[in-house]
């Protein structure tokens, strides 16, 4: 059962959660722009885009504390049930993560800022050519989980919880040329160890992401599908009384 | 139509200008409309199946089948005039003071029918009494509101029976310590909310197995309501109760299961977080969310 669009009596609570939703999305698609920009800062050693993306951040921490302010009026004056209260826990879970997420493109920044202070050379950039492609990656599974939930596309929810796969394995190849990087040259340990801990950020940003789809699968279908294996999510699962 | 026909009627009727707000509301589901959910319980003390209720030409319920568990609080919503309270009359034959009204269908208690025409309905009513909207305390004294039931029935042998049976009754309504000292007073100098609980003491003192009580908190305010709701947690332990609201918060909070009305029917049935959470039917889901009602 996806989102209720019936019109509520009382006009006033569709308009609160349709703006507590609108920032949620709007957190959101900052969130996106930010793990993009993230990944670029570090890949080039843009310090111009390490600063936006520190502006950005505290854009989406105001936005995250609009929220609070709006998830706490909205459960104590109107009390949602059912579909309304399950959607308004995705939103308000969803918030959790991109804030998350922001920090984790935050990490990215500082490390760009701090590679160009150290005046990373040339021949060392191309250790983070796979930021770069990895970033690009999980802003889109980020872009494509955000369409699903202003949808409510449980479909694409599952879809993008299946492509976690696609994810790991681009951070699994990325790492395993890091350490040929490493055995053929011990002395780019410093570059390997921290674009191997970027790499690690934007798995994390994916794993935000899977769990964002999450939500959105609970707040469709009422099933929580936080522990229950990949392969299972299908239709038959969702539409089974029980979730094991 | 007599008073009470008509007060019974309008009540039951759609008022307050609820309008349904689309068509699949208005829409009535008929009689072989299959109720949502599990309508039966192991062991019941209440069985009903195929209740059917017309009060002249007028279907108010449209054969509603459902089971009451042992010492389970069941809730019972939905909108105005969608038939709530007219079954849980049928549940003490109170619809037999409405002489326009005809019920058809087995409805049991412990098995046995309650509609047997050999059937004594006065200890009927001592075994599921009722509780009503409006706290209507007789016009005696405390003590006597408690003892006239347990007088009428024979179930004290002397005074001093009488006056432990009425103390445990206030004690289980949570209403003795307010009252000790003043036995002798009117009940109807009590408040709002003692006199409830004066209400659900007397329904007590005759050893009751179901109460059934028709919204209960709605003349109250909120204190009184959560020390109602409080005592009908506590009752639970001893008595089956059924319990019509409007209130879903109170049903969200008080039942153990949860059944929802709509124009006769009875559409869904279910563990009360699952109704709240994630209800089967659209109507349900509809009605609970506040789309209409």
């Amino acid at each position: 059962m996806a989102a209720n669009d019936t019109p509520h009596i009382f006009s006033r609570f569709d308009g609160d959660l349709g703006e507590f939703r609108q920032l949620v999305l709007d957190m959101g698609q900052l969130a996106c722009e930010q793990v993009l920009l993230g990944a670029r800062a570090v890949n080039n050693c843009d310090t111009g885009l390490a600063q936006e993306v520190r502006s950005n951040f505290r854009h989406v921490r105001d936005i995250d504390m609009d929220l609070l302010e709006s998830n706490v009026r909205l459960l104590a004056l109107h009390q949602p049930v059912a579909s309304d209260l399950r959607f308004m826990m995705m939103f308000s879970r969803t918030a959790y993560d991109l804030e998350r997420i922001n920090r984790e493109a935050m990490k990215l920044a500082d490390l760009a800022e701090l590679h160009s202070e150290s005046q990373r050379t040339r021949e060392y950039c191309e250790l983070f050519d796979d930021v770069m492609t990895m970033g690009t990656a999980v802003s889109e599974l980020l872009g494509r989980v955000l369409n699903a939930i202003a949808e409510g596309n449980i479909d694409e929810g599952i879809a993008v919880i299946n492509s976690q796969d696609q994810i790991e394995r681009i951070s699994q190849g990325a790492q395993r040329r890091l350490a040929t990087y490493l055995m053929q040259d011990p002395r780019t340990i410093k570059w390997v160890i921290d674009a191997s801990s970027a790499l690690k950020g934007l798995e994390r940003i994916a794993d935000h992401a899977t769990s964002i789809a999450m939500n959105l699968i609970f707040a469709c279908s009422g099933k929580d599908v936080r522990h229950a294996h990949v392969l299972n999510l299908n239709e038959d699962f969702l539409q089974s009384p029980t979730c094991s | 139509m007599n008073t009470i026909e008509t007060a019974v009627m309008d009540q039951d009727s759609t008022v307050n200008g609820a309008v349904p707000e689309t068509a699949d509301h208005k829409k009535e589901l008929g009689t072989d409309f299959e109720t949502v959910g599990n309508v039966r319980v192991a062991n019941p003390r209440m069985a009903t199946t195929g209740v059917n209720v017309y009060y002249g030409e007028k279907h108010a319920i449209k054969n509603v089948s459902l089971d009451i568990g042992k010492n389970e609080v069941i809730s019972m919503i939905g909108p105005s005039g969608c038939g709530k309270s007219t079954y849980l009359r049928c549940l003490n034959r109170m619809n037999d003071t409405i002489d326009i009204c005809k019920v058809n269908g087995e409805i049991k208690l412990d098995g046995q029918d309650i509609y047997d025409k050999k059937l004594d309905v006065v200890p009927l009513r001592a075994r599921v009494g009722m509780v009503f909207q409006k706290p209507n305390p007789f016009p005696k004294s405390i003590y006597d509101n408690i003892a006239y039931g347990p007088r009428i029935h024979g179930l004290a042998a002397n005074r001093s029976e009488l006056d432990e049976i009425v103390e445990t009754s206030l004690r289980k309504a949570g209403l003795w310590d307010e009252v000790k000292d003043r036995m002798d007073q009117p009940g109807t100098g009590l408040s709002g909310g003692q006199q409830q609980r004066l209400c659900i003491a007397r329904t007590i003192a005759v050893s009751p197995e179901v109460i059934l009580m028709d919204e209960p908190c709605s003349a109250l305010d909120p204190i009184a309501t959560a020390k109602i709701e409080e005592l009908i947690d506590e009752l639970r332990e001893n008595f089956t109760i059924a319990i019509v609201t409007h209130s879903m918060q109170q049903a969200a909070r008080v039942s153990q299961r949860t059944a929802y009305f709509h124009l006769g029917n009875l559409v869904e049935v279910g563990d009360t977080t699952q109704i709240f959470t994630n209800p089967s039917h659209k109507l349900t889901e509809d009605y609970i969310t506040g789309r209409f009602g």
